[in-house]
């Protein structure tokens, strides 16, 4: 009796342990695991949150699921360090098995994770626009676009539109920073502009006031490029000073509002170029805007945009795939993605793999209690090189 | 001409800075033995505490010593609990002293969130004033002569005062000072206030023009210790003049060799390493 009870127990265990597995598989075939890598820590901490935040409101929008899948979303930290983030990017393959990576948010991040996955061919998605470069890699994808091809355009808008003629270039010391400006250089040029200095600002730099000292008065212009803090001390101190010039900025990541919110007055007048703005006045927006601030409490600004429109693209080529996100189905199918509407406007996604939108000239005004970036004038979308 | 002289200021003002952060190390390092790695972390909390309280409405100067007085509170915590086990073991100063900054630049993050943060300077330092064809910005005299007023008074009380001799003495050879029954225990953790006290207030008087984020006490401590190396340990003398030789090559370098900057004030370093490693002023 003793034995029979025994061997009782042990076919219900075995009984219990086959069909708790294969119900596990079953229940993970039915799922859609995307991995974000994003920079809860380091260099670019203040696209975090607003990129957290856009992800939960367009899957929760979605309801968490996709053609009859469930979604799931598993978020690591990039911590600003290349090795960092490929291993989370290998926790992220090897343990959890995502079916998609998105991120790490740094050009130097997105780099070191782009080599490792590319031999695995799991797609990869940039929110953000970075160097053209890593589109070599088949299984990339840049949501936003490349730095280069951003810029041009507004290269364009600054020489023909705002009739200015000769330019600074101010970016910090790294390939993302001036293939940025690049890009407004050669639309600057190709126009006939001028650049009449380049300066390439260590990372860190606080005090602005040996370069200030040092620009070109005959230009009309600064463009530039600056991250963390040095956005806003760069800002103050070309007024304080007393810098003649037309500052062009960009309320892409080095200039969100929680930027804006801490330079107060000191910002204000400062002009710029981003495809976002909380203040596009249309009612898609609006509701956006409103839903987004009763939710988490902030205004979404540009990187919150950039992680709605990537998400969103994801998101259409898997109800192209009928929710097969295997990297053979899901890759030819963002790439017909093609344009689909945000709160933003119309964005694009091309077979080469970089995304277009409208984009904004834009001006730091005060705006109730607080300060943002306000549209003046729209760039329509241009196709990259 | 004129822009020789914005170049030799903006190197005096962010000297004054650089100052006040070295003197309160370089003391620490003299009289304790302790390489506080942690004062560039002092200096930020001093910097966020001064931003918050001035950002509630409160006075400039108020905020400034208020934010150097919670870190002088941050640092004696620090030595009463942790340093003071660590006297004359260096790894491990090294180990825990770095270990805190990644503390608190995570702290930072959590309390006073990602974005950076500038203070303004008072309404009425908050202008420039021409020099030739140039604006400089008042705030950045003030600096310069708060600087000097606080070196005036390190010096009058290092080389003028009954506690200043023990100070020195302390520095040149502690035991024999605890040999004629000095109680250099409360002398140890009186130098720690002082110098977190100076590096706090550093952080909120160099945020009109550097402003404060999470990870700004790291880069700001590198250069503090090219300044004790320049001008030597546990001299007054020599974090002013180590300071003000600092931040004028940095200027000078950032202005005219661009693409060097990052390598001008190391060489400084590098050179006084080789060639005086006691620095301008050492005791040692």
């Amino acid at each position: 009796m003793k034995v029979k009870g025994m061997l009782f127990l042990s076919s219900i265990i075995c009984l219990v342990l086959i069909f708790g597995i294969s119900g596990i598989a079953f229940s993970q075939e039915k799922q859609i695991k995307i991995g974000a890598i994003l920079a809860f820590t380091g260099p670019a901490v203040t696209t975090c949150k607003p990129t957290e935040n856009a992800f939960d409101y367009v899957l929760g929008k979605a309801g968490w699921q996709v053609a009859g899948k469930k979604i799931v979303l598993i978020k690591e930290d990039e911590a600003g360090k290349p090795v960092d983030a490929v291993n989370k990017a290998k926790k992220l393959v090897q343990s959890d098995k995502v079916d998609v990576i998105f991120g790490p948010q740094l050009g130097s991040t997105f780099d070191a994770v782009a080599a490792y996955l590319k031999p695995i061919g799991i797609p990869q998605i940039h929110t953000s626009h970075v160097l053209e470069s890593v589109l070599k890699n088949e299984h990339v994808f840049l949501a936003a676009g490349t730095n280069e091809q951003v810029a041009l355009p507004w290269g364009v808008y600054a020489h023909d539109k705002l009739k200015l003629k000769k330019a600074i270039l101010i970016a910090q010391d790294y390939a993302s920073a001036k293939a940025f400006l690049k890009g407004f250089a050669d639309g600057f040029k190709a126009h006939g502009g001028v650049v009449a200095q380049e300066i390439a600002i260590p990372f860190g730099t606080l005090d602005f006031g040996p370069y200030l000292a040092k620009l070109d008065k005959t230009a009309d212009c600064i463009a530039f490029w600056l991250t963390g803090g040095s956005n806003i001390s760069f800002v103050k101190q070309f007024k304080e000073y007393g810098v003649k010039m037309t500052l062009l900025g960009t309320p892409a990541f080095p200039f969100e509002e929680g930027d804006l919110a801490a330079l107060k007055e000191h910002g204000v007048g400062m002009a710029g170029f981003g495809a976002y703005s909380p203040e596009i006045d249309t009612p898609a927006n609006k509701k956006f805007v409103k839903e987004y601030k009763d939710k988490y409490g902030s205004y979404p600004g540009f990187a919150a945009m950039q992680a709605y429109s990537a998400m969103t693209m994801y998101l259409e080529a898997l109800k192209i795939t009928g929710g097969d996100p295997s990297p053979d189905k899901i890759i030819p199918a963002m790439k017909k993605v093609g344009k689909y509407d945000t709160p933003g406007g119309v964005y694009g996604m091309s077979d080469k793999r970089y995304g277009t939108s409208d984009t904004y000239f834009l001006k730091v005004s005060k705006v109730g209690d607080r300060y943002a970036w306000k549209p003046i004038d729209k760039i329509p979308m241009q196709a990259g090189k | 001409m004129a822009e020789l002289v914005i170049h030799i200021l903006n190197g005096i003002s962010y000297g004054m800075i650089l100052f006040l952060l070295a003197s309160g190390l370089s003391f620490i390092i003299g009289v304790m033995g302790i390489l506080n790695l942690t004062h560039g972390s002092l200096y930020m909390i001093g910097a966020y505490v001064g931003l918050t309280l001035a950002g509630m409405g409160g006075n400039f100067w108020l905020a400034a010593l208020a934010g150097g007085v919670i870190t002088a509170v941050i640092g004696l915590i620090l030595e009463r609990t942790f340093f003071r086990f660590l006297y004359k073991q260096i790894n491990e100063q090294v180990l825990l002293t770095l270990g805190f900054v990644y503390i608190f630049s995570n702290l930072a993050l959590w309390v006073w969130g990602p974005f950076p943060k500038i203070a303004s300077a008072p309404t009425y330092l908050a202008h420039s004033i021409a020099i030739g064809s140039f604006s400089f910005p008042v705030y950045r005299f003030a600096l310069i002569v708060i600087g000097l007023i606080i070196g005036a008074g390190m010096w009058w009380f290092q080389e003028r005062t009954k506690i200043g001799a023990i100070v020195r003495a302390g520095m040149d050879d502690k035991e024999m000072t605890m040999g004629l029954g000095i109680n250099y225990g409360i002398i140890a953790s009186s130098t720690l206030c002082l110098g977190a006290f100076l590096g706090g207030l550093a952080g909120f008087l160099g945020a009109p023009i550097l402003g404060a984020q999470s990870d700004m006490g790291f880069p700001i401590l590198l250069l503090t210790l090219v300044v004790i190396v320049v001008g030597g340990e546990g001299s007054v003398e020599g974090a002013l003049v180590g300071a003000l030789l600092v931040g004028i090559i940095d200027a000078f370098g950032r202005a005219f060799f661009p693409d060097l900057a990052m390598f001008t004030v190391y060489a400084i370093l590098i050179a006084f390493l080789l060639v005086k490693p006691s620095g301008l002023f050492g005791r040692r």
